[in-house]
């Protein structure tokens, strides 16, 4: 069964799959991964289904890669998945076994300390022929692993893949990797970002929800030097949850900062309540997310 | 005062508020408590098309009505009365609550609050994001009347900022 550990404390060697619950969470937990490894030097090669390559590349640099740079040099690689996995279409779980057994010695050949893969597995839930071999390969790629040369996460969507499926697939990881959350339910979620670095919120909070709040932001004060606060996906905030945000802007030192990225309803909240924005507060207004 | 009727109280001592009575079948009301605070909002953001508010009016209208039930949730009695109309090119938002107000309610957030007050940093981003707020009641009732006028935008931040008002 697989161990539940933050994206930050996987290590060379680790199989984790990433369960998420919308697509922010799986692009912030993709990036914190894909940053490590290009941090650690290594080869990062990311499948992507959801996005075309050059979107992801995107949304990768949106969280602070340098996409470009890396993509320059191969140290990143994007692909599309149907192209490398999916090859006649349909999977071929030994063949795809060959090409990442293929990869993992490019990149030693390439000077890098190891091979990291992150694999969108959204095409599972189509009707690809051999996608029911897909648990054998989960559990054969586990051999590839052994050495420490090969480090991945796949990623599986909550909503789209069945119970069964889900169990199968933690069964067949030795890691599960997911967003540290402080609040969930249908109408609000607070948890963790790690890339950059701080606390999402989104839905829709008020005063009833303010001890998660001062919790999540507690724990970003304690581990980050610059507190990112993603609220672009909330619609709602009342006075004393932007009272909460404006206070912990305040009360830190003067070369620490709190960026909030928000909609413009939430930045006006904000700025009704704090005629003087703050030293401490970067507000970025973003527009509103369907 | 030459009314027959007892002089209403109200914290700060000054005329109740006399608003149009509404009429018509854009009037809305609803009951609130503590558990139906979320419902409450949504049926007004539903609601703001009816009344001929645009969506951002609407945002802001969900605002306030949050602000204001919630005081009466968490410094009232726990649950209260929402009612909304519009006369005119104005919108009325108005809470009610039973007990009478307590000292200085209608004082409260007319400056920017400091986080610890009570209440007081709800009633500010009420009136940052309406055109007028009168505070006032009974004896035995409190109720504050938030109005929009749809006809022009809510003032602007920086005029909200104005300590000195």
């Amino acid at each position: 069964m697989a161990v539940t550990v933050p994206v930050d404390e996987l290590r060379a060697g680790d199989h984790a799959c990433l369960t998420f619950s919308d697509e922010e969470e799986r692009l912030d937990l993709v990036a914190a991964f894909v940053a490590d490894g290009l941090d650690a030097g290594q080869q990062v090669v990311c499948y992507t289904d959801t996005h075309r390559p050059a979107t992801l590349g995107d949304h990768l640099a949106d969280r602070e890669i340098a996409v470009a740079a890396v993509l320059d040099t191969g140290q990143l690689r994007i692909h599309a998945i149907e192209q490398w996995w999916l090859r006649d279409g349909g999977f071929d779980s030994d063949a795809l076994l060959g090409v990442i057994a293929a990869q993992i010695a490019e990149a030693e050949r390439g000077g890098f300390t190891g091979l990291r893969i992150t694999s969108d597995m959204s095409w599972a839930v189509r009707p690809v022929p051999g996608v029911e071999h897909l648990s054998v390969y989960e559990s054969a790629v586990n051999d590839l692993f052994a050495d420490g040369r090969l480090t991945s996460i796949c990623q599986y969507d909550r909503q789209r893949f069945d119970a069964v499926t889900l169990a199968v697939v933690a069964d067949t990881h030795s890691h599960a990797v997911a967003a540290a959350t402080y609040h969930d339910d249908a109408l609000l979620r607070i948890c963790r970002q790690y890339r950059p670095r701080g606390v999402r919120i989104a839905g829709e909070i008020d005063y009833r929800s303010l001890e998660p709040l001062r919790t999540a932001l507690a724990e970003a004060v304690r581990l980050d030097r610059h507190l990112h606060l993603n609220l672009t996906q909330l619609r709602f905030m009342d006075a004393t949850i932007g009272g909460e945000v404006l206070n912990t802007a305040a009360a830190l030192g003067a070369d620490r900062q709190v960026t909030v990225r928000c909609p413009p309803q939430i930045a006006k909240v904000l700025a009704v309540l704090s005629p003087q924005t703050p030293a401490r507060l970067r507000l970025v207004v973003v527009d509103e997310q369907p | 005062m030459s009314s027959p009727e007892p002089a209403p109280l109200t914290a700060a001592g000054t005329a109740p508020p006399a608003e149009p009575e509404p009429a018509g079948p854009e009037t809305f009301e609803q009951a609130f408590d503590g558990d139906s605070l979320v419902a409450l909002r949504h049926s007004v953001g539903a609601h703001g098309s009816a009344l001929g508010m645009t969506d951002g009016q609407a945002d802001d209208l969900m605002l306030i009505v949050g602000e204001l039930a919630a005081n009466a949730v968490r410094h009232g009695p726990g649950h209260g009365t929402l009612r909304l109309w519009r006369t005119g090119t104005e919108v009325f938002c108005e809470v009610s609550n039973p007990g009478a107000a307590p000292d200085g309610l209608a004082d409260l957030g007319r400056r920017p609050q400091p986080s610890t007050s009570v209440g007081g940093r709800g009633l500010w981003l009420v009136r940052g994001f309406s055109h007028d707020l009168r505070i006032g009641g009974t004896a035995d009732t409190t109720t504050c009347t938030a109005v929009i006028d749809l006809s022009r935008p809510v003032r602007p931040v920086v005029e909200a900022a104005d300590p000195i008002r």
